[in-house]
C-alpha cells in the first residue's frame, strides 16, 4: 500500500522547494509531487475497493500503541478527491501566481499534506497535529497577497482557527483522561456511547470542527475570508479543507459514536441551508455570493448525513467539492484578464452553476434528487420540501453572478477543462452509485473497522 | 485545585480573545488559552508519588504500581511546539497589519462586511 508514503513525499517536497531558484522548476516539482501522491492514493484506493480495509502502522508499532494510517473505502475516496482537486488548484495557480512562487507552493503543499493526513490517520491526536499543519498553512495562504483585505481575513481566520484548535485539544485531553487511549478503533471498542460525559466531550470535538467550516451559528467570518483571499486559495479553502472537515465530522458521528440519525444536527443543517442561500441573495460581490452559496450546499450534505442517507450525502459531497473548485477557478481567470473571462471559463461557470442548481442531466441534480427521495422515504416531508425550495433560491443567486460576468479574450486553461470533464463524468450515475454504496456499507460497519485496525 | 487553575487560565484567555480590541492583546489571550489547555493536559498525566516511567531490573515492582503516564507529556510537547509557531505567525501578521493599517484596533481594521 503506497498511500501513507504520500505524506512524507509531500512534506519533503514542501521544504525542499525554497532551495531552487528557477520558478518554472519549482512549479513543475510541486505539481509533480502532488501528481505522484495522487497516483499513490489512487492505487491504494483500488486495492481497498478490491480487497477491503488496509492498515499501515507507522514505524512498525501496531494499533493501540503506535500511530496507524487507515484506508477504508470512505477515507480512500475522500483522499483521492482532495488530491485530485489540489492538483487542479496547483496547476491553475502556476498561471495566476506571479510573485513569491516558492512561498506559495511550500504553503500549498503543507496545506495539502495536512488535509491528506487528517483523512488517512487513525489516531485522534495525530489528527490534531495534521489539523494544525493545515491551519497554519491556510492562515498564511489567505494573507498571501499581503494587501489589506487579505491580512484582515487572515487575522480573522487565525483567531477562529486557533480557538477551535484549542477546543479540539481540550476535548482530546478530556477524552484521553476518560478513555485512556487515542487510537480511534481502540476508543470505539472501549466506550459506552450512552455515557453523558463522553457525549459532552464529543459535542465539544464536533463543535470545534463546525466552527472551522462555518455551520450555522458560526458562519459570519467565512465570506470575509473567501472574499479577502486569492481565488485558488478560496478554491482550496472550500474544495479541499471543507471536504476534509466534513469527513472528520462524519467519521466521528458514524464510525466512533455510531449515530446515524441526529435530530438536532439535521435542524442545524436545515437552518445552515436556509440562512446561507438567503444571505447569498443579498450580496453584491461575486466571491461573497459564492461563499454563502457554499455554506448553503454544506447544509445539504449535513442534512443527508444526519438523517442517515450516507451514500446520497457522499455523492453530494464529491459533487459539491468538484463544482465549487470549478466555480472558483473559472472566476479566478477574471483576475488574470482584468475583470474579463474567456468563453471557456464562462461556460465552465455556467455548467457548474447549473449542476449545483440541479438541472436534470448534470451530476448535482442526481445527488439532490437522491437526497430528496431519501428524505421522502423516511417520511421527513418538511425537510424534503425545504431542500426543494432552496434549490430555486440557488438558481436565483447563481444567475445573478452569471449576469455580472463579462466576456474577454480567448485563452484556455487545462485544469478548467479537466474539471469540466470531471463534472460531466460524475453525471454517469450507476458507476458512482456502486462506489458510494460501497462507502456506505463501510461507514455503517463499525465492528469491522475495529477488528481490521486492532488485528494483531 | 490544579484543575481550577488550568480552567481559570482558559477562561482568562477566552476573555482576552473575545473582548479585547487590540490585536496584540488578542494574540496574548490566544497564547494564555493554549497554555491553559496544556496545563490541563499535564495535570491529567500527574500522579502524586509517581516515579519516572523508566523500567529497570531493580524497580520493576515500583514501575508497575506507580509510574506516571508518559503520553500526556509527549502530547504537551507537541502542542507547545504548535502553539509557538502559531503565536510567531500571529505576531508577524500583527506587524504586517500595523504596517498596512497604521493601527492595532480590530474595529478600525474590519472593513470586510456585507
Amino acid at each position: 500500500m503506497l498511500a501513507p508514503y504520500a505524506v512524507p513525499l509531500l512534506i519533503c517536497t514542501a521544504f525542499a522547494l525554497p532551495v531552487f531558484k528557477n520558478e518554472k522548476l519549482i512549479k513543475a516539482i510541486a505539481i509533480l509531487a502532488i501528481f505522484l501522491s495522487l497516483s499513490f492514493v489512487l492505487s491504494s484506493s483500488i486495492e481497498v475497493f478490491n480487497s477491503g480495509t488496509k492498515v499501515f502502522a507507522v514505524s512498525g508499532f501496531k494499533a493501540p500503541f503506535g500511530i496507524v494510517m487507515v484506508l477504508d473505502k470512505f477515507s480512500s475516496t475522500v483522499a483521492s478527491l482532495i488530491l485530485f482537486l489540489s492538483l487542479m488548484i496547483a496547476a491553475f495557480s502556476s498561471k495566476l501566481v506571479k510573485e513569491r512562487v516558492k512561498e506559495f507552493y511550500t504553503l500549498l503543499l503543507l496545506g495539502i499534506v495536512g488535509s491528506l493526513g487528517i483523512v488517512i490517520t487513525g489516531d485522534i491526536f495525530n489528527m490534531f497535529v495534521f489539523t494544525e499543519i493545515m491551519n497554519i498553512a491556510t492562515y498564511a495562504l489567505i494573507g498571501f497577497t499581503a494587501k489589506k483585505e487579505g491580512l484582515e481575513a487572515s487575522f480573522k481566520y487565525l483567531i477562529i482557527g486557533s480557538v477551535s484548535a484549542v477546543l479540539m485539544l481540550l476535548a482530546i485531553s478530556l477524552l484521553y483522561s476518560h478513555v485512556g487511549t487515542l487510537n480511534m478503533a481502540d476508543i470505539i471498542s472501549r466506550i459506552d456511547t450512552n455515557d453523558i460525559y463522553l457525549k459532552t466531550i464529543f459535542i465539544m470535538l464536533i463543535l470545534s470542527f463546525c466552527v472551522k467550516i462555518a455551520v450555522f451559528p458560526f458562519y459570519v467570518w467565512k465570506p470575509d475570508v473567501i472574499s479577502g483571499s486569492l481565488e485558488p486559495v478560496a478554491a482550496f479553502f472550500i474544495g479541499v479543507m471543507t471536504t476534509t472537515t466534513v469527513y472528520v465530522i462524519i467519521r466521528i458521528f458514524y464510525t466512533i459514536l455510531g449515530i446515524y440519525y441526529s435530530t438536532w444536527f439535521s435542524i442545524i443543517a436545515i437552518v445552515t441551508m436556509i440562512v446561507g442561500s438567503f444571505l447569498a441573495l443579498l450580496q453584491k460581490d461575486i466571491k461573497r455570493i459564492l461563499a454563502y452559496g457554499s455554506i448553503s450546499q454544506l447544509g445539504y450534505i449535513f442534512l443527508a448525513f444526519s438523517t442517515g442517507l450516507a451514500f446520497q450525502g457522499m455523492y453530494h459531497l464529491v459533487n459539491n467539492a468538484i463544482i465549487e473548485v470549478l466555480l472558483f477557478l473559472s472566476i479566478g481567470t477574471m483576475l488574470m484578464h482584468k475583470k474579463m473571462m474567456e468563453k471557456i471559463s464562462m461556460y465552465a461557470f455556467l455548467l457548474g452553476a447549473l449542476s449545483l442548481i440541479g438541472i436534470p442531466p448534470l451530476s448535482a441534480f442526481f445527488s439532490k434528487f437522491f437526497i430528496i427521495t431519501g428524505l421522502l422515504e423516511k417520511n421527513l416531508f418538511i425537510y424534503a420540501i425545504i431542500s426543494g425550495l432552496i434549490s430555486i433560491v440557488t438558481l436565483l443567486y447563481y444567475m445573478k453572478i452569471y449576469f455580472m460576468l463579462k466576456q474577454g479574450e480567448k485563452k484556455i486553461y487545462w485544469p478548467i477543462i479537466i474539471l469540466i470533464i470531471a463534472v460531466l463524468l460524475l453525471s454517469f450515475v450507476p458507476v458512482w452509485l456502486q462506489i458510494f454504496k460501497g462507502v456506505e456499507v463501510d461507514l455503517l460497519a463499525r465492528n469491522e473497522y475495529v477488528s481490521e485496525v486492532l488485528r494483531p | 485545585m490544579m484543575h481550577i487553575f488550568a480552567i481559570s487560565l482558559i477562561i482568562i484567555g477566552l476573555y482576552g480573545v473575545i473582548f479585547k480590541d487590540n490585536i496584540i492583546k488578542k494574540v496574548i489571550g490566544l497564547s494564555i488559552l493554549a497554555n491553559g489547555t496544556n496545563i490541563l493536559l499535564i495535570i491529567i498525566g500527574y500522579r502524586s508519588g509517581g516515579i519516572p516511567p523508566i523500567a529497570t531490573l531493580s524497580n520493576l515492582a515500583d514501575f508497575l504500581t506507580s509510574a506516571v503516564d508518559p503520553l500526556p507529556q509527549a502530547l504537551v510537547l507537541t502542542s507547545i511546539v504548535i502553539d509557538v509557531s502559531v503565536t510567531a505567525f500571529a505576531l508577524v501578521l500583527c506587524y504586517r497589519i500595523y504596517k498596512n493599517f497604521k493601527t492595532l484596533d480590530i474595529k478600525k481594521i474590519s472593513n470586510l462586511k456585507g
